[in-house]
């Protein structure tokens, strides 16, 4: 891990949300990544050619039973490395899946180096159920954001 | 040692997830791996330096088509522990990395 990683600069208060919940995957997709774009991490297409890709060669966002990872290659409309999170009070069925998401973690990453150290943060969630269950039990985003910071200071 | 390859699409977020949970599901089976990611358009080039290569079940379609010459396993979850020792068990055994 490098000495220059903190999850402070990678996922920020403001990128974190809690929804009751979507229509569809489609708008799960955007909604996750709305955050991103507000803060002009991502462009406004970036969320489209995740729904494209997503049409084109099945979901591969989804990483367990709950988590999907919302993400495209960089030249899709990332601009600047960021990672947001959104809850889903009710969960979302992304089609040709057996899981029904809860957990929507979004990353633009500008390059295919400088998120590694988040994604070993999300991938070490994803193995542990217990911290699914607490991050899926939080009421707002301050608690959501508390975690993340917790497990990143413990896995550095 | 045996060389493990994780391959997604974009070949830097799934995939090296699903790295991240392959290197644990083989330290748990104390089993020595060298894994690594990468994208699927990128695998048919580095199959060689290869031995078994996992991706998700949305690309088998895709995957199956590169006739890759190393044995390929599809995940329905790419961050499952349970599963990636489930399906890599036979073949490691095969393999003999694993008694």
């Amino acid at each position: 891990m490098s000495d220059k990683f903190d999850m402070k600069d990678m996922v920020k208060l403001q990128n974190i949300q809690i929804k009751d919940s979507v229509d569809t995957w489609e708008d799960a997709v955007r909604v996750s990544l709305k955050p991103l774009v507000d803060g002009g991490y991502a462009e406004p297409r970036y969320a489209e050619n995740v729904i494209a890709d997503i049409k084109n060669v099945g979901p591969y966002v989804v990483l367990t039973d709950d988590i999907a990872l919302i993400h495209a290659r960089p030249e899709e409309g990332a601009i600047k490395t960021q990672m947001g999170l959104t809850l889903l009070r009710n969960p979302v069925h992304f089609e040709g899946s057996d899981s029904d998401v809860t957990l929507l973690f979004a990353l633009a990453a500008q390059d295919s180096t400088s998120h590694v150290d988040a994604i070993r943060v999300l991938a070490n969630f994803c193995m542990d159920e217990l911290k699914v269950e607490q991050l899926k039990s939080c009421s707002t985003p301050e608690e959501i954001f508390n975690l993340l910071m917790a497990e990143s200071e413990a896995s550095n | 040692m045996v060389k493990i390859v994780a391959v997604c699409g974009a070949g830097l977020g799934s995939s090296f997830a699903c790295q991240m949970a392959i290197e644990q599901a083989m330290q748990a089976l104390g089993v020595n791996a060298k894994v690594s990611h990468t994208d699927t358009s990128t695998i048919s080039a580095i199959i060689n330096d290869a031995d078994i290569v996992v991706s998700g079940k949305n690309y088998q379609k895709l995957m199956e088509k590169k006739n890759l010459p190393k044995p390929v396993v599809f995940l329905d979850r790419l961050v499952d522990k349970a599963e990636i020792t489930e399906k890599l068990t036979p073949i490691l055994k095969e393999m003999g990395e694993l008694k």
